[in-house]
């Protein structure tokens, strides 16, 4: 399977600069969370990268070959974006989704499809337009796993579903992960439920991309230091902070190692509390103001 | 685009076709409906097949707006390129104007006795403004992605529209007596085909600049 590869992709809303140089490169046979906070550029990303939108400048590539107006790529990439009561598909009802599915992914799995409506308990006589926010997302994620894309992009998928039926989707998706070994890629806000899925994670800020890491790597380096301030000013000034509360006389601080660095003569001092982070409290620390 | 591509896009475009044609082959039965019910003074097949051109006129202009907002995104979200979208949309304007063709042909048969030496001037006219309609609707369309609203509803109103007024007006007021004026309708076939080469060039050349809005 081949790589994607973002080289210097930025995009421009008119006067707005929604994504600036960013470089990427996606590999197959992985689960890649993307967060960010709103507007970071999450579904801009998504867009491009599946070639429903263009670029301002750069380049996105599918093993060397662009993927804009490559129909060869695209029959390799589906972005199952979140569908609102105004999106294009709203008007078709979920049976003609699936005949349009159908004509366009060519490893479409229509049993799949069946199957899952069926476990979703969603008829597919109704129209998109009458399902609850919910119900829309189940359709997403059915056309999503259905589509038996290599590239599996999900904008949102769990977006107005309740828990039962978020932990059900998480674990339709490794499933499907590792019977097929597709790569997905899953922009969600709820990051707790899903960091244990992510294999990778990226974090895009105010249309950068901040970081891209493997999940358990990147939480293992994470901490959260706390003590009196002048304390903590001294012994974390080699630490690369990236987040400071004040509470009186005491400081919290958010460190993130860098690879020679280690945690633990910081663990030994007694006026210290360490704490590690988990991937949501290290993306509050990363991205709040 | 290799084969299975077009036959991807022409799958579209018949999907989508169907669903035009339906609405169309409705609103033209239910008024013939209301025509029938009304009474003999009201059913005329002349009122009929011009309220049916005028219809289809109109929604043939209309097919654009629709593609634009729908068809293009929904083929462009499933990992469709914006090339064979346009595909699809000349399958669209196809099968309407096919449909509509095969519903004249049958009305034909169904003319009363003094329209009937007219069916084919009929057929003629009536397929010839729907190809100038798909024209027109590509045109406009491929004016609205490169400029904005304002400068294609100006352009369309001044240029376009009285060509359409001009021609539903000619049937209305003559009443087909003067349908085998061959000049006109030569002419009329003619500038269809300009108008609607014109529309696929300009629309072929606009479609990559489609920034979809989902």
């Amino acid at each position: 399977m081949n790589t994607i590869e973002c080289k210097n992709v930025s995009k421009n809303f008119k006067e707005k600069e929604a994504l600036r140089s960013i470089n990427l490169t996606l590999e197959p046979n992985k689960i890649y969370g993307l967060i960010g906070r709103n507007g970071a550029g999450k579904t801009t990303l998504l867009s491009l990268i599946s070639g429903q939108s263009s670029s301002s400048s750069g380049e996105i590539t599918l093993g060397n070959a662009p993927i804009w107006e490559n129909q060869a790529a695209l029959n390799q990439i589906c972005f199952s974006r979140e569908i609102s009561q105004t999106s294009s598909v709203a008007n078709y009802k979920i049976k003609e989704l699936f005949r349009i599915a159908k004509i366009y992914y060519p490893n479409w799995d229509s049993a799949m499809a069946k199957e899952l409506l069926e476990r979703f308990e969603l008829e597919d006589k109704t129209r998109i337009s009458k399902l609850s926010k919910g119900m829309m997302s189940m359709v997403t994620i059915i056309i999503a796993l259905a589509s038996k894309c290599e590239y599996t992009f999900l904008d949102e998928p769990v977006a107005g579903l309740d828990i039962v039926s978020r932990k059900h989707f998480y674990h339709l998706l490794l499933e499907e992960y590792q019977e097929s070994k597709r790569t997905f890629i899953i922009s969600t806000h709820i990051i707790e439920e899903a960091a244990d899925v992510f294999e990778e994670v990226i974090i895009l800020k105010k249309g950068e991309c901040l970081l891209k890491e493997n999940a358990d790597s990147l939480c293992s380096r994470a901490y959260q230091i706390s003590g009196k301030t002048d304390v903590i000013d001294q012994l974390t000034s080699s630490y690369k902070i990236h987040s400071t509360t004040l509470s009186g006389r005491s400081k919290s601080v958010t460190v993130l190692l860098e690879e020679c660095q280690s945690i633990e003569p910081l663990k030994l001092r007694e006026e210290l509390n360490v704490i590690p982070l988990n991937l949501q409290d290290l993306f509050v620390a990363l991205c709040e103001y | 685009m290799n084969q299975k591509n077009f036959f991807q896009s022409i799958k579209f475009g018949v999907f989508i076709g169907e669903a035009h044609s339906m609405v169309q082959i409705f609103m033209i039965v239910f008024y013939a409906l209301v025509m029938f019910i009304m009474g003999p003074v009201s059913f005329k097949w002349s009122n009929i097949l011009i309220y049916a051109l005028t219809v289809s006129c109109i929604y043939q202009l209309l097919i654009p707006i629709s593609i634009y907002k729908n068809h293009i995104p929904t083929c462009v979200s499933f990992g469709a390129t914006r090339k064979s979208a346009f595909w699809s949309m000349q399958i669209v304007y196809f099968i309407t104007i096919l449909q509509f063709s095969l519903t004249t042909i049958i009305t034909m048969f169904l003319l009363p006795a003094d329209l009937k030496p007219y069916g084919l001037t009929i057929l003629s006219i009536e397929f010839s403004t729907l190809v100038l309609m798909s024209g027109i609707g590509q045109l406009l369309l491929a004016l609205f992605i490169r400029t904005n609203i304002k400068v294609t509803l100006i352009i369309g109103i001044l240029f376009f529209f009285p060509s359409v007024v001009f021609i539903l007006s000619y049937s209305i007021l003559y009443q087909f007596t003067y349908l085998f004026e061959h000049l006109f309708i030569v002419g009329l076939f003619g500038f269809s085909l300009i108008a609607f080469c014109l529309g696929f060039l300009f629309m072929k050349k606009q479609v990559l600049k489609i920034e979809c809005k989902f």
